[in-house]
């Protein structure tokens, strides 16, 4: 009796495990349910006969350790949903091409005024949201109008940062031209690569300061890109199927039947996931991991040099980092180039400021400038005073207070690894360097908040392509949430404040170039590297392009032959 | 016993709200911000507080802990911080994963607790007693997490490439990518694959605790005047042993099914993080880091009640079980 | 004639009379401890001019080394036969069941790896073949072939990504893996046991209190009240140890409640209050020393229990911090490296199996001697 009792009380719990499983239409509000019924509608009227050819067909299942935010480009500004919402479910404007210059996408071309203010988009007329209706200039000019609207807490305002605000600064001229005005800026047109079109139609009616939480982002996306969003469980898959609608302009229907974003937090399983084929692309992979990969016959590895950068910041405000000779013997204390060796061998580059190494302004023959040297590390630190006088081995100002610094990081391997070795390499001058991991959120309070109650702090930065370094640096925004380091220097205000307008990048790249020897001598960071990024990717899933526009850049163009495809 | 049991339950309530309360405070006093998930580069602090007003972050504590309670005793479990989406679907969509995890987990665990507990009980003190129950007292000694890791690498890194066994498990997740395009006998396959290394793992983990518990029973048993009477029957001994002692050995064994169910929930945390699988353990592990209070405590408190309960049902089993049990000790 | 043996070294009289296993484990205890001294000479010359550890090492080292002597000259020379010398005396109530307990072959296992565990710890400055902290690949002139070297001679268990001698960072790990949970079980263990003992003894409405207390406790999630005390606020050890012991007192408080109340009515009890004893007196010189045994049970298998805890609160990166990590995150920052080189989390993974497996044998053993009944209530 009881045994037949668990057994149905087993069989039911997995049947209704097996029913909660099918894609299904939350019936959370009744957004969501129409919404997806005119996406369905509408998808069943298009996709009657598809192209033909080896390519179109199978699903590819891309592994990542977190969770991505969504496809609200208003509220989402995460490097894993931003990437989705440029290439898998939504449209920009433009598109960078490989040698990161502008392309047509949403828009098929533009001009720029002559006194670089204004700028005019004409837009396709053959792109439609999922649902069937089209996407216009009026979504456009929304998208702008709301991102500049406060209430909505557009998670990257520095984007719009030059344009005229409100009405002023977009002129609808017909259904699909649109024209914007601006202050002249050297990246005028990054911003329309970056930032998604949202739906008007669809969220016109919604109070700005509900946007960032409307089921649009997370529960039922409605995008106009290659991919349309099927469904979602949070904190494990995203799936999206080929959308057969988009514009045949465009190289038409990707060729992927069905997309998948799986969350594997534990990074060795997700490694096992790719070794054994449950997904064909691992991101973001720990580089030891890489090595692996690459050693297993049917996978290869794509590294790519990227605009990530890791530093640890160093808080002026507090009086032992006040001096820039500390900061400095901070820095050539430190092996920059072996601890990049030791964890990544060839693939990271070193950086002394903050411009990746993709970027076009980057300067490697900066590179030597500050190199390993314990003893000038040691010297500078003597000349600053700090002296070992109880011969301990750790440094002390005349107060015999000691030389230790708190450097807070939060949980991630590679990080924990550089902070390890830097407390045992900075221990060789002196240095009583202790690093403490705290949760992000704890951390990211600490850094940003107005009493900056932190010594140091590592932390990895994704540097956009449109660089603006003011928040961090300039003394107008010292009380700015980025400004943790405190740095006020005149000099490197004047170029923060030159470099946005010099619109010519041959006339930029000297002015750049001194504005990162600048940096090196206020040192407000100890700069590391900037590493490569690391996907292991299956050989069975072909023209896997990736580059310092994102791991899903090339989505549009991945297939699997049809002898590969998994069975379903 | 019905009486009682409802006075039981009504006295859980205002418990499980002082549990959840606690974890409020807790949560409230913790020094992070759930709004800086949002934190991206050239924010102003006006934007990042205008996200907090949209979240409903910027009243004071008490005046969002009002409103909670207030939805909350209305049976309204409010949206999550992270997500927006209501906390009572993000909840029934995880829940019943983890129930199918915990069942098979305790249904294999007892069958196997109680096999390996009767054989020890019978051969108490010789070799087989020692090894048995150091075995399995090694795997209730290991950390979950590690044990699973391990079990990925054998049977499913391993299995094909270095063993040359015929099949390779799956490591993690509850189903193939294109399930929804299996046909159903598939479907259970694909389910079933999925199953077996979290619900092995855990398998492990608990079959020691319980083969421990059915031995000593069982030894009491055995020492018993009927086992004895039969015996002298001339009945064979394995009908004494799995038919006649057994049968009430068991009956306390039955009751740490209502100690242990609930238990399972929480001891899943670490199983569900390691196979990816899409259970309540990571919802409250993921919800606490990022300080999405209204799932953590709607999860809280229904993690305690499930304890609540299972005691309850474990203290009615006992009385059931043995009379001489006074009721209302606590 | 034994005896005289024994004298140079200790246990060949046991084997010599046949008694394999103590005179095995006398002789290689004795040999092992020697050897030791030998290859560690220097440093333990270097103990005298040391810091606090290295003379509690070489203390322990004497101490260990006369003990192991002692032990075997008693039971040598037959001048006792029933009661092992120093292990025996655990307590009054305790001794009835040392017969039993030493029958139980594997709570002896647990016994022996639990005392060994605890030498280690006291030993490891002499132990230790490498300082725990140093990594020669990242030094001046390092070499980052040094990473990761697989198991040898010179690095028994191989070194980590830092190329840090795996095997000293075991031993120095122990300590803070270990010194973590005993204070966390101590304060647990004491908090329960006062809870429990109040509450059994004086009934009513402080009862009534410390129930419901208790019932509010147990019915947490623990796992959920630990990540939400530990992740939100900074890790420290204190904030570890005070969640871990919140978490753990309940268990103490129902046992020792229990026992209290079937202690209160026996007649030792009455027999107590009919001479008018003070309260606190029958409670603290009557009733709570016959609960003990029950508490020395919960403590021990509550430490197998609280290491588990403990590395899984390190392996979401959430413990201790300190520059010698404890067993669980010297688990969490190698198991990148689970699928090249193994031995960097695969030894402290077992330590902890080891360790927590020495402290449930040992548990159980001596809760099969002191009372076989108790199981069914503490079950995990």
């Amino acid at each position: 009796m009881k045994q037949v009792l668990s057994c149905s009380l087993l069989t039911a719990l997995f049947l209704m495990g097996a029913c909660a499983d099918d894609p299904d239409t939350r019936t959370m509000d009744g957004f969501c349910e129409t919404a997806l019924a005119r996406v369905d509608s509408f998808m069943a009227t298009v996709s009657g006969d598809g192209p033909e050819g080896v390519r179109y067909g199978g699903m590819a299942v891309v592994g990542a350790p977190a969770e991505m935010g969504g496809m609200n480009a208003f509220a989402h500004g995460d490097a894993g949903a931003v990437q989705h919402q440029l290439f898998v479910n939504l449209m920009t404007l433009v598109q960078y091409d490989e040698k990161l210059e502008p392309v047509p996408y949403l828009a098929r071309s533009w001009e720029l005024s002559e006194d670089e203010s204004e700028l005019t988009f004409h837009l396709r007329d053959d792109v439609r949201w999922h649902d069937g209706e089209p996407t216009t200039a009026h979504d456009v000019a929304f998208t702008f109008l709301t991102a500049m609207d406060p209430r909505t807490g557009f998670p990257n305002p520095a984007f719009f940062q030059h344009y005229l605000p409100g009405e002023e600064g977009v002129e609808v001229v017909d259904s699909f031209t649109v024209k914007f005005r601006f202050r002249p800026h050297s990246e005028y047109m990054d911003t329309w690569r970056a930032v998604a079109i949202m739906p008007r139609h669809l969220l016109a009616d919604v109070p700005p300061e509900e946007l960032a939480r409307h089921p649009i982002g997370e529960v039922c996306p409605v995008g106009n890109g290659p991919f349309r969003f099927v469904s979602r469980r949070p904190g494990d898959r995203w799936l999206f199927e080929a959308n057969p609608a988009f514009p045949d302009g465009l190289g038409g229907r990707p060729f992927l039947d069905r997309y998948t974003y799986r969350v594997i937090p534990e990074q060795t399983i997700l490694l096992a996931e790719l070794l054994t084929g449950g997904v064909d692309v691992h991101v973001a992979m720990f580089p030891n991991h890489a090595a692996r990969a690459e050693a297993e016959p049917g996978l290869r590895v794509v590294s790519f040099p990227y605009r990530s950068f890791l530093f640890a910041g160093w808080n002026s405000r507090v009086p032992k980092l006040s001096d820039p000779r500390v900061r400095r013997a901070l820095t050539l204390g430190v092996n920059r180039g072996q601890i990049m060796q030791g964890i990544h061998g060839e693939r990271a580059v070193v950086v002394n400021s903050g411009i990746p190494p993709v970027h076009w302004a980057f300067d490697p023959s900066l590179g030597d400038s500050l190199p390993y040297d314990p003893d000038q590390a040691r010297s500078l630190l003597e000349g600053a005073g700090w002296v070992d006088r109880n011969g301990d081995g750790i440094r002390q100002d005349s107060e015999g207070s000691p030389l230790r610094i708190e450097l807070i990081l939060n949980q991630n391997q590679e990080r924990q690894e550089v902070a390890e070795i830097m407390r045992v390499q900075l221990r060789e001058v002196g240095v009583d360097l202790r690093p403490r991991v705290v949760e992000f959120a704890t951390l990211m309070g600490r850094i940003t908040s107005r009493q900056r109650d932190f010594e140091g702090v590592l932390v990895s930065w994704e540097a956009e392509f449109r660089l603006d370094e003011r928040d961090q640096f300039h003394s107008a925004a010292v009380d700015g949430l980025w400004a943790f380091s405190g740095t006020r220097d005149p000099i490197l205000d004047r170029y923060l404040d030159t470099l946005p307008i010099i619109t010519d990048r041959g006339e930029a790249i000297p002015v750049w170039r001194a504005y990162q020897s600048r940096i090196m001598e206020v040192q407000p960071y100890t700069y590391l590297y900037s590493a490569y990024r690391r996907n292991g990717v299956n050989e069975r899933l072909r023209e896997v392009v990736m580059d310092a526009r994102g791991e899903w850049a090339s989505i549009r163009g991945w297939w699997i032959a049809p002898e590969d495809r998994r069975t379903p | 016993m019905l009486v009682y049991a409802a006075r039981r339950v009504l006295a859980a309530v205002p418990l499980l709200l002082g549990v959840a309360t606690i974890v409020f405070v807790v949560l409230a006093l913790a020094p992070g911000d759930p709004a800086s998930m949002y934190l991206r580069p050239g924010m102003s602090p006006e934007t990042l507080d205008q996200i907090r007003r949209n979240m409903g972050l910027d009243a004071p504590l008490h005046v969002q802990y009002g409103r909670w309670l207030l939805s909350f005793l209305q049976g309204d479990f409010g949206q999550s911080l992270a997500s927006g989406i209501p906390v009572k679907d993000r909840i029934l969509e995880v829940l019943p994963n983890t129930l199918l995890l915990a069942a098979v987990a305790i249904l294999l665990a007892f069958v196997a607790g109680i096999f390996l507990g009767v054989m020890q009980a019978v051969r108490q003190h010789s070799p087989l007693d020692s090894v048995l129950s150091g075995t399995s007292l090694f795997f209730y000694s290991m950390p979950s997490f590690w044990l699973a890791i391990m079990m990925v690498l054998v049977f499913s890194v391993n299995a094909g490439t270095v063993w040359g066994w015929p099949v390779s498990l799956p490591p993690s997740g509850m189903v193939s990518d294109g399930y929804d395009l299996l046909g159903p006998m598939a479907r259970v396959r694909d389910r079933l694959l999925h199953l077996v290394l979290p619900a092995l793992t855990l398998t492990l983990v608990l079959t020691g605790g319980i083969a421990r518990y059915v031995r000593n029973s069982m030894l009491e048993v055995i020492r018993q005047d009927y086992i004895r009477t039969a015996r002298a029957k001339g009945l064979p001994e394995w009908q004494v042993v799995w038919k006649h002692a057994l049968r009430n050995a068991l009956i306390p064994v039955v009751t740490l099914l209502g100690v242990y169910f609930p238990l399972l929930l929480s001891g899943t945390v670490f199983i569900e993080y390691v196979f990816a699988w899409p259970g309540m353990g990571r919802l409250m592990v993921d919800s606490i880091l990022l300080e999405d209070y209204p799932v953590v405590l709607a999860g809280t408190f229904l993690f305690g009640g499930m304890v609540v309960l299972g005691n309850l049902l474990a203290d009615l089993l006992y009385g059931v079980v043995d009379p001489r049990i006074r009721r209302g000790d606590g | 004639m034994g005896s005289w043996m024994g004298l140079a070294l200790p246990g060949l009289p046991h084997l010599h009379r046949g008694k394999w296993l103590e005179g095995g484990v006398l002789l290689s205890l004795w040999l092992g401890l020697l050897a030791l001294a030998v290859v560690r000479f220097d440093r333990i010359v270097g103990a005298f001019r040391g810091g606090l550890d290295e003379r509690i090492a070489l203390l322990t080292l004497v101490l260990v080394l006369v003990g192991v002597w002692a032990w075997a000259w008693r039971s040598g020379s037959g001048a006792l036969s029933g009661q092992e010398a120093g292990k025996g005396h655990v307590g009054r109530p305790l001794s009835g069941g040392w017969a039993a307990f030493r029958r139980n072959r594997m709570a002896l296992l647990g016994l022996g790896a639990a005392v060994a565990l605890y030498l280690a710890m006291l030993l490891t400055p002499l132990l230790a073949p490498f300082d725990p902290l140093s990594m020669p690949a990242f030094e001046e002139g390092g070499d980052l072939g040094l990473r990761l070297a697989p198991p040898s001679a010179v690095h028994i268990m191989g070194t980590d990504q830092y190329s840090r001698d795996v095997f000293s960072r075991i031993l120095y790990g122990a300590r803070i893996s270990l010194i973590i949970v005993l204070l966390a079980v101590g304060i647990s263990v004491a908090l329960g046991t006062i809870l429990g003992a109040v509450a059994g003894y004086l009934g009513g409405i402080p009862d009534a209190v410390i129930m419901r207390l208790l019932d509010m406790f147990m019915a947490f999630p623990s796992i959920v009240l630990l990540l939400a005390i530990v992740a939100l606020f900074e890790p420290s050890a204190f904030l570890v140890i005070a969640a871990l012991a919140l978490t753990q007192w309940p268990y103490t408080t129902r046992i020792v409640r229990g026992e209290i109340l079937a202690l209160k009515e026996r007649e030792f009890a009455e027999a107590a209050r009919a001479l008018a004893f003070s309260r606190g007196r029958v409670l603290f010189r009557h009733l709570l020393p016959n609960a003990m045994p029950s508490v020395v049970v919960v403590a021990s298998l509550g430490i197998g229990n609280t290491i588990v805890l403990e590395a899984g609160l390190s392996f979401l990166g959430l413990g201790v911090p300190s520059d010698i990590p404890s067993w669980g995150t010297m688990v969490d920052q190698g198991r990148a490296y689970l699928l090249d080189s193994w031995w960097v989390v695969t030894f402290p993974g077992l330590a902890i199996a080891l360790a927590v497996l020495a402290f449930n044998l040992l548990g159980d053993g001596l809760r099969d001697a002191l009372d076989p009944r108790q199981g069914e209530r503490l079950a995990r």
